[in-house]
């Protein structure tokens, strides 16, 4: 898992408490990342929304 | 009473708009110091608009089955001259100079609005327990909470203190006070309904739409607030259907997926029961009820999460030096939002296009989906974990799990009662429809109400 505190400093983030954020955190990072490393290459980001492939 | 029984009682001189707002007025002052529904009540305009239209209705000026109904809007829906809170202390004393577009479609269609509801803050949560204006409750229990994040529109309609609530959905935020508070709640597709002047809680996930008491009076709203608005960037210029089902609605060889995975994995037996009814219903009304695998929703609740969680803490970002202004609980996700990434969000994006092309190939077989709103009944306030099956789950992941893939994808969903649970609470069923197809969600959902009692059923007030 991510060590959260470490990342928070350098990235200048006034967090106190992390504590309290740090298992949720874990919880999405556990069902997140393996969905990263199957991204096709070529798939871009949906970035400006669109519900159906007509609009897009 | 319904609004479209309301508008047949107007328009054959039964009753008056006045008569209609007065009890409303009554029934708030009666009820809100239980449910704490209503945050601002707007009765002086309310009473001088009720009067309007009864004299426009005499003159035979008929603006539409809205004209000289009292409603209420979730107080995140900017109102010109009137506080507008979004459930923040930081906008405690923000006073709009303008109306949110589903305001002004709202007035321009002769609507009586009474008051503005309470929410959980920000719009970021589903207790509705707010720290600064009180915490909103459920009429069917006072102990529990409405759902949220629109839980005073849920408890508003619900309680029968207006006719209509407008409420607004990023992960679950209209059909999880429908399910808790035993209405209807519809979330129409993203870029069907003007965002504009709605206060953002995430510019991609966000969708508004109302809480009523029958489908139909969903769909009449809709047929009001739906169109183009070139002051919302991501406002589609479709064109708009008539989306009022008949009273007759047939739905003959109508295919409604029957979800094999995920939707009935851990769900309290009540609802699956009152889904199966449900299902029965549609056959009878000419649905064929078809089984089919859906993507991965789990994956597409992670997604949605590193988005929601990274476009609200960068929306919020200029106010969190100013912490004691936030409650405990999203400033948790505030931070949290802070810490995902770069990478991961634009990665989340990415998935986000997979997934909806792999349910865009589900649509080739199934014309909607029937699950679950809401796995289980309203929890209590302060409960902060759930027990279904045998497991426990977080209140927030529990009440958003079946519904927030849905906004990721932008599709539209009307969440609908399905019974109660073993403690006399309210349960909800979804109904997920093909992007833009409103009208045939609406039309399924209603053939059901009409051939089921779910819809009937009231809070003991």
């Amino acid at each position: 898992m991510k060590n959260w505190k470490v990342m928070a400093e350098p990235a200048g983030l006034d967090i106190p408490d992390m504590d309290r954020i740090t298992a949720a955190l874990d919880g999405l990072e556990a069902s997140f990342r393996p969905l990263v490393k199957n991204i096709p290459h070529d798939v871009e980001p949906a970035l400006s929304f669109r519900a159906a492939a007509e609009e897009q | 009473m319904t609004i479209q029984e309301a508008a047949t009682a107007l328009r054959a001189g039964k009753i008056s708009s006045f008569e209609l707002t007065t009890a409303a007025l009554e029934r708030i002052r009666a009820l809100n110091p239980k449910l704490n529904a209503v945050q601002t009540l707007l009765e002086e305009s309310a009473l001088e608009g009720a009067r309007q239209a009864d004299q426009e209705l005499s003159r035979k000026i008929d603006l539409g089955p809205l004209h000289g109904i009292p409603i209420a809007v979730k107080d995140v829906f900017e109102t010109k001259g009137v506080r507008t809170t979004c459930g923040s202390k930081l906008f405690a004393d923000f006073v709009p100079d303008r109306d949110a577009a589903v305001v002004e479609k709202l007035e321009a269609a002769g609507a009586v609005q009474v008051g503005k509801t309470g929410m959980h803050e920000l719009a970021y949560g589903v207790t509705s327990n707010n720290p600064h204006f009180g915490a909103v409750r459920n009429p069917w229990d006072p102990e529990r909470i409405p759902g949220g994040s629109s839980g005073g529109s849920g408890s508003a309609v619900a309680s029968e203190m207006v006719f209509m609530a407008m409420g607004t959905d990023t992960g679950g935020s209209i059909r999880i006070p429908a399910a808790y508070c035993g209405t209807v709640g519809l979330k129409p597709t993203f870029g069907r309904v003007s965002r504009y002047g709605v206060m953002p809680l995430d510019f991609s996930l966000d969708h508004m739409g109302p809480l009523t008491r029958s489908v139909r009076d969903a769909a009449l709203t809709l047929d009001v607030l739906a169109g183009y608005d070139p002051r919302d960037e991501t406002s589609s210029r479709r064109p708009v259907d008539s989306y009022v089902p008949p009273p007759d609605a047939a739905i003959p060889g109508l295919r409604i997926g029957w979800p094999e995975n995920f939707y009935f994995d851990r769900i309290d037996p009540a609802v699956m029961r009152g889904l199966k009814r449900m299902a029965a219903a549609a056959e009878q009304a000419g649905a064929v009820i078809t089984p089919v695998r859906v993507p991965d929703i789990a994956a597409v609740n992670a997604v949605g999460r590193v988005i929601l969680m990274s476009e609200a803490s960068a929306l919020m970002e200029p106010f969190l030096d100013r912490r004691d202004s936030f409650g405990a609980d999203v400033l948790a996700l505030l931070d949290q939002g802070r810490l995902i990434p770069a990478t991961d969000y634009v990665n989340a994006q990415r998935l986000r296009r997979i997934l909806q092309r792999e349910f865009r190939a589900m649509w080739e077989n199934v014309d909607c989906l029937l699950t679950p709103t809401a796995p289980m009944g309203a929890p209590k306030i302060g409960q902060t974990t759930v027990r279904i099956g045998e497991e426990t789950e977080d209140v927030r992941l529990a009440s958003t799990r079946l519904v927030r893939a849905i906004n990721v994808l932008g599709l539209p969903a009307v969440a609908m009662p399905c019974g109660l649970d073993g403690d006399g609470m309210p349960l909800g069923a979804q109904i997920v429809g093909k992007p833009f197809d409103e009208a045939t969600l609406l039309r399924v959902a209603a053939a059901i109400e009409d051939a089921t009692d779910f819809h009937t059923l009231r809070p003991p007030l």
